[in-house]
């Protein structure tokens, strides 16, 4: 069976929920704790693909900000592909993520990501629209609308990644 | 010109012409120089490739004008080569000062220990430095994991673990060291050459070690011979050159590396080392030696114990010793196995062997040195003065007051003997016989305490024998030989001298009795008046002469001799004589005097009156004893 290992960073604004989305569809090996310290937690996701191809995911969960720090930077190194994760009830987070997106499609020569916007459960809440999330998918971007509390497009998001990624190989 | 030469020129004009001008060309340095320039680099090339010749050749000239170089711009040398050459030789300071500081914590850690002293003696005994020792016995680690780690993704390339290690997530673990490498230089802002190559937690230590493009990580449980970095770095080596197009092109895929596992495995290495055997360790011959240094310290000691027992034992005999009176010890000591006691002994205190045996001590294991004294104590002395004298039981000897006393009795032969040999003793200052009687006179004393004679008795002892001179009663007499009955040192009592004082009574009553002579009334046997009291005293006499008499053991007999004057017939005075006899008789005899002590009788006298006669039988008469 083909096995592959794929680096994954998840980068985003602060309390998106990047940690959430995670902590339910992963190997808890490493606490949250060591986002705060550290600046990065560690887990693994093993993907199922078509033709009984696995992957593991390395998925390193950065610490949250509205701006590419160096750290920030070092961890990304050598990411195949990276999720971006924005919360829709705050339009801050789309614009820091548009921002982060810029920065390491610089760095890292554009390597594949998806965009996840989160926190489906407060739909009602939302200050982003679904025509903003239209369009940035007619601009190229890979969408996902999730809920990490619910679960709703978790499992869909890292699936849509994965095949990113594979695609890339 | 000859024929051969034209021959020549003719047939190789063109020939010779053309070497001329390469000739020319040949001497000329600029033309040199330029073809030189452009056959050199590639010439070089071919060279470096076809064979090491080339490196040969090039060595020396290379080597020789460096040094020109050098000379002629230091500086310049070493402006180029500082970058380099810094953290090159801080790297190798790094490097063996660390080695340092093991070497000395594990010094340090073992210095006192047991085990350190052990390893003391013997850095001592094999002459290798102590570190050196510590070293060689604390190699004790096992390699637990190794991962192969790609460097700039941090994905796990190759992961190989020991028997016995649980595994957790792999991938997230070599992601992690990379995150902290990461984070490691980004805090301390460290350039990207440098590298966390050391992780210490505990009882396991993470050895890292950074290639160009893979990372070794071994997760080691204990300490860790300097030399396995060396096996590390090989190893990595090793992966680099086996694997290097793989580790380069890699994107995820690891199973193009599978192969290296067989390098991570040889870096799983271990070694234990068990207590009682080691890399140089303890020989057999040095445990011996140790048990035997033991066993020696146990018997020392064992020794030294039972000595120390000893000598308190002896101590407390000696303090005995002391506390008898007469003996004065003033050191003890050893000597060839034996106690030895120095003092002062008077040879009249107590056989301090007679001690020792009574205390528990063995006499063989004490000698005695003593230095004879004269206790001067009050009970030396006398006993001093008991030898010398030999006093009978009857003697007390005390000393008082540096006086010796001498009381109670012997006989005068001892106390004529006793005084000539009045000892000078020392530590007497005095004498006093004063107490002391003869037996005679002692035992003269005793008689009177016991006899309590009259003062008209004297009494006398000589030898044994009691004589009693003088008078005393009768019943006192008698008591004399009850009351002396059983007494020591009395031989005779001899009464016989001794007049009973009522014999002296009877012969006075008698006197005064027989001068008595009642009157009579002329031609009658009536009293002449005023004889009442006379004849009162004659009845109390009598009575009295008839209890002395009595008491006396007398047989006593009272005449009572009636006589009548001239006037009448001498028959009728005859008559009259007796009658008036008869009539005191009579007259006593209702006076109550018993009738048979008394006679009446005529007398011769011419007077009218009765006298008396006492008249006493059975015993021998007494001087004065009449008709």
């Amino acid at each position: 069976m083909e096995h592959l290992r794929k680096k994954v960073c998840m980068i985003g604004d602060y309390a998106v929920g990047k940690t959430s989305l995670v902590s339910r569809y992963v190997n808890d090996t490493f606490s949250e704790k060591y986002l705060t310290t550290v600046g990065v937690t560690i887990n693994t996701k093993t993907v199922m693909l078509a033709e009984g191809r696995k992957v593991t995911l390395v998925l390193w969960d950065i610490a949250g900000d509205d701006e590419l720090s160096a750290l920030a930077v070092a961890y990304l190194r050598g990411a195949a592909g990276y999720v971006l994760v924005v919360d829709g009830t705050r339009k801050t987070t789309l614009e820091a993520a548009r921002r982060l997106q810029v920065a390491v499609a610089e760095r890292l020569q554009n390597p594949p990501f998806v965009a996840l916007f989160n926190k489906d459960d407060l739909l009602p809440d939302w200050e982003i629209s679904m025509d903003s999330i239209a369009d940035l998918r007619r601009q190229g971007w890979a969408t996902v609308v999730t809920s990490a509390r619910t679960g709703h497009g978790v499992e869909e998001a890292f699936r849509a990644l994965a095949r990113r990624l594979g695609e890339s190989v | 010109m000859d024929e051969f030469d034209r021959l020549r020129s003719l047939l190789l004009h063109d020939e010779w012409r053309r070497l001329a001008e390469l000739e020319n060309r040949l001497k000329d340095p600029g033309w040199e120089a330029e073809k030189m320039a452009e056959l050199l680099p590639d010439a070089l090339r071919v060279g470096a490739r076809r064979d090491r010749r080339l490196a040969d050749s090039l060595q020396q000239p290379v080597e020789a004008s460096l040094k020109v170089a050098i000379r002629r711009d230091i500086q310049g040398f070493a402006d180029a080569l500082f970058p380099v050459m810094g953290p090159a030789i801080r790297k190798s300071i790094a490097e063996s000062l660390r080695g340092l500081v093991q070497t000395l914590n594990h010094a340090v850690e073992h210095s006192v220990s047991w085990r350190g002293l052990k390893w003391r003696f013997e850095a001592w005994r094999s002459g290798r430095p102590f570190g050196e020792v510590v070293l060689s016995h604390t190699l004790r680690f096992r390699v637990e994991e190794v991962f192969l780690i790609h460097r700039e993704t941090g994905l796990l390339l190759q992961h190989v673990s020991a028997e016995g290690v649980t595994v957790r997530d792999s991938d997230a673990i070599s992601a992690m060291l990379n995150a902290i490498q990461d984070f490691v230089r980004d805090s301390f802002a460290a350039p990207e050459s440098q590298m966390l190559d050391t992780i210490e937690m505990g009882e396991h230590v993470v050895w890292i070690e950074q290639g160009p493009h893979a990372i070794l990580a071994c997760v080691i449980r204990g300490i860790p011979p300097v030399d396995l970095r060396a096996v590390l770095q090989d190893t990595l080596e090793a992966v680099h050159r086996s694997f290097r197009s793989e580790l380069e092109e890699f994107t995820g895929d690891a199973s193009a590396l599978a192969m290296s596992r067989g390098l991570l495995e040889n870096c799983l290495r271990s070694e234990a080392l068990e207590e009682s055997e080691g890399r140089g360790g303890l020989s057999p011959a040095f445990k011996a030696m140790l048990t035997l240094l033991a066993l020696a310290l146990l018997i020392l000691t064992g020794w030294g114990v039972y000595r120390y027992l000893e000598e308190r034992r002896l101590l407390s005999y000696l303090a005995d010793l002391q506390a008898n009176p007469g003996i004065v010890v003033i050191a003890h000591g050893r000597e060839n196995g034996r106690w030895v006691v120095r003092g002062l002994r008077d040879p009249l205190s107590e056989d301090p062997v007679a001690t020792a045996r009574r205390m528990g001590m063995h006499p063989d294991k004490l000698v005695f040195q003593w230095t004879p004294y004269q206790d001067l104590a009050p009970a030396f002395v006398e006993q001093r003065a008991r030898r010398v004298l030999e006093p009978p039981a009857t003697v007390d000897l005390t000393v008082q007051d540096r006086v010796l006393q001498v009381g109670g009795h012997a006989d005068p032969d001892w106390i004529d003997r006793a005084q000539q040999r009045v000892p000078v003793l020392a530590g007497l200052i005095g004498v006093d016989m004063t107490g002391l009687m003869d037996s005679d006179a002692f035992l003269l004393k005793r008689i009177r305490a016991l006899l309590t004679p009259p003062e008209t008795v004297t009494a006398q002892i000589k030898g044994g024998i009691l004589t009693l001179t003088g008078e005393a009663p009768l019943n006192w007499i008698a008591s004399v030989k009850p009351r002396l009955e059983g007494l020591e040192g009395l031989a005779e009592i001899r009464l016989d001298q001794l007049v009973p004082a009522e014999r002296r009574q009877f012969q006075a009553v008698r006197e005064r009795v027989e001068s008595a002579s009642i009157r009579f009334i002329s031609d009658t046997v009536e009293f002449e008046p005023g004889q009442a009291p006379a004849l009162q005293a004659l009845t109390t006499d009598i009575e009295s002469l008839v209890s002395l008499g009595s008491r006396l053991n007398l047989k006593m007999k009272l005449r009572l001799i009636g006589h009548a004057d001239q006037t009448g017939s001498a028959a009728r005075n005859q008559r009259l004589r007796l009658e008036r006899a008869q009539a005191l008789l009579s007259y006593l005899e209702n006076a109550g005097v018993d009738p048979r002590y008394l006679e009446a009788s005529a007398g011769e006298t011419r007077e009218r009156q009765v006298t008396f006669r006492v008249s006493v039988g059975d015993k021998p008469a007494l001087p004065g004893d009449g008709d």
